[in-house]
């Protein structure tokens, strides 16, 4: 038999028992919008979890210890290194903006800053990350703490000042970033001049980390291993000790990361998985009644000279197309739901969910519904097919 | 037997034997030691009482099944040792069946019956609607009836139907088991005429399983069966 005509027999057939057909569909419709949807949700996760990684580490690796002025400049004067920068965490420092207390992050910053993190400013200016000298009693904060602030105070801090440790600071920019960064003060961040901190608020001149961006990422390993190595030895340490410094890179956090979104995507998977295997046996069990119930019919065809494969073709497509238009619809509510849950999570800046549409879920969505109406249509089809003609038109 | 004379044998059985197993292991036999032929061009009646192995014969000769042991050629081509897919291929270009119970598919139309057996056709080269409207006049089937649902037929529309359906494929041979069964004595008679009509015009082939002598007396030839065996 044609293409066409099994085709059109298949529509035929399923009309006849619409309802049937309907509630079958909506089994499959269940199973692939869950699978869908979890696919969605698990590349949405991955997308934002990796994304904010690569925000918030300090470029590609980072020394670790103790390191002074003259190891900066060393470290940056490698050629394999683009950009570097010290930093060093103000702790015990207190913080009064608008008359309130509050416990941001408070840090800072020398060298290539604004290179290595990639900063981009909201409003305000910026001053010289590079310049040790710059000694101005200026601070920038982010959005994390201007929203602090004006939820706490209800005042807007962003053309303001802050007091640490009782001396103050004109805040002259606002930095992106802040809310809903995990890992951080929900208070956020503030970032004060290396040289106006020191003897200030801090009376320690080293830096307790260096973020490093390389020219090439590729060989952060290699490269991670020689920094610590000439380190070490620079303070009389034993070859591969790590006595002083340690090296950490955000490729090995993205990786981590990674291995742990694809276990998250996994285990979805499997739960909708589930859902459309329940689909697929509803997909079965409608075939089979089917076959049940068309013994008579089947037979007949036989005996006008249906071969085996004909019938087998016949029921196959049957299935199929069930699976195929409740794959469609499936795939269709996948869009519908992402697009608003895209919408409602995007009101609440803090959350790290969303839901992505890819072409190649879509792709998966539509194979995986054409081979559950193949793998469940199968044994019914075979059933079918291998019906004596003599017997099957006797059936009552 | 010379050559030209072999050309006009159509269906030709030898010592057909054809037994059932029951559960497994009782063996019923049905029929026994059948020999008989038909040339094509007659009208045959196979008569019988029921249980007498009539429509296993009849199913036999459709090769619709195979029988234990015998030999049957049809146009002198050893039936029994053909494959199911060149046993549909027989049925779908040289054998159609008409049925006691009409066997209509009421999800389609009248003129979707009688087209289908077209559509399992490989070899079917032309327009298929326009065989099926000819299938369609040769079963004087008035057009107004061609798109109804066969549910909606009377008795004697449906048979008409399936005689439709059954000519669709220019046969060679038209089997018809019990085809005035289900049908009141008139309309049954002039089921019988038709097919004696078309047995006329088109020189097809027709063999007509019955219970009734008095249907069996209105063809050329009259084979009785009972208890599987001819005379």
């Amino acid at each position: 038999m044609k293409f066409r005509y099994i085709i059109e027999e298949a529509i035929q057939a399923l009309r006849s028992s619409a309802l049937r057909s309907f509630l079958t569909i909506i089994g499959i419709v269940v199973g692939i919008f869950s699978v869908t949807a979890m696919l969605a949700l698990g590349a949405g996760l991955s997308q934002n979890i990796l994304g904010r990684f690569q925000s918030f580490t300090s470029g590609d690796i980072t020394v670790n210890g103790s390191l002074s002025q003259t190891d900066l400049s060393w470290i940056k004067s490698q050629g394999y290194v683009s950009g570097a920068f010290g930093s060093r965490n103000i702790t015990g420092a207190t913080v009064i903006a608008a008359g309130t207390s509050f416990s941001p992050s408070v840090q800072t910053v020398l060298g290539d800053y604004a290179k290595v993190k990639a900063l981009k400013m909201v409003s305000g200016t910026t001053f010289d990350f590079t310049d040790p000298h710059f000694a101005d009693h200026v601070v920038l904060i982010d959005q994390g703490f201007v929203a602090a602030v004006q939820k706490e105070t209800g005042q807007d801090i962003s053309n303001g000042f802050v007091t640490l440790s009782g001396q103050k600071f004109t805040v002259i920019g606002v930095l992106e970033g802040g809310t809903g960064n995990f890992g951080r003060r929900a208070d956020g961040n503030i970032i004060v001049p290396y040289a106006a901190s020191i003897g200030v608020i801090l009376s320690n001149t080293t830096f307790a980390s260096v973020g490093i961006r390389l020219v090439d990422n590729q060989y952060y390993e290699i490269v991670g291993k020689n920094l610590l190595e000439a380190l070490n030895v620079s303070r009389s340490a034993k070859k591969d000790s790590g006595d002083f410094f340690s090296i950490t890179s955000a490729q090995d956090a993205i990786t981590n990361a990674q291995q742990t979104i694809s276990m998250i995507s996994l285990f979805l998977g499997i739960v909708g998985g589930i859902a459309l295997f329940v689909g697929g046996i509803g997909t079965m069990n409608m075939m089979l009644t089917t076959v049940t119930e068309r013994t008579k019919e089947i037979g007949l065809r036989k005996a006008i000279g249906a071969r085996d494969r004909d019938i087998l073709l016949q029921i196959l497509a049957e299935s199929v197309m069930l699976t195929s238009i409740g794959g469609a619809i499936g795939i269709g509510l996948t869009y519908a739901g992402s697009f608003l849950a895209n919408q409602l999570l995007a009101a609440n800046a803090n959350t790290m969910i969303s839901v992505v549409m890819s072409g190649t879920v879509v792709v998966y969505a539509t194979v995986v519904a054409i081979l559950v109406g193949v793998i469940f249509g199968i044994y019914p089809a075979r059933n079918a097919s291998r019906l004596q003609p003599v017997e099957a038109l006797r059936a009552d | 037997m010379s050559a030209m004379q072999e050309q006009e044998i159509l269906v030709d059985l030898r010592n057909i034997y054809k037994s059932f197993l029951l559960g497994g292991s009782l063996v019923v036999p049905v029929l026994n030691n059948v020999t008989l032929s038909i040339k094509a061009g007659e009208m045959v009646a196979i008569l019988g009482a029921s249980g007498s192995g009539k429509s296993t014969l009849m199913n036999l000769i459709g090769g619709l099944d195979t029988p234990t042991s015998g030999d049957y050629y049809f146009e002198g081509v050893h039936v029994n040792s053909l494959s199911s897919n060149e046993l549909a291929e027989l049925r779908s270009t040289k054998v159609s069946f008409i049925f006691q119970s009409f066997h209509l598919l009421n999800s389609k139309t009248v003129f979707q019956n009688v087209m289908l057996p077209l559509l399992y056709q490989r070899s079917f080269k032309g327009d298929m609607r326009e065989r099926t409207r000819e299938a369609l006049h040769r079963g004087q089937l008035e057009e107004e009836q061609w798109y109804k649902k066969p549910s909606l037929l009377s008795g004697g529309q449906r048979q008409r139907v399936a005689i439709a359906r059954a000519l669709v494929a220019h046969p060679k041979l038209l089997l018809a088991d019990e085809p005035t069964g289900n049908l009141d004595s008139k309309t049954g008679v002039n089921v019988i005429e038709e097919l004696r009509m078309l047995n006329k015009e088109f020189n097809t082939t027709i063999v007509i399983v019955t219970h009734d002598e008095k249907i069996a007396h209105m063809v050329d030839r009259i084979i009785t069966i009972k208890d599987g065996s001819v005379s």
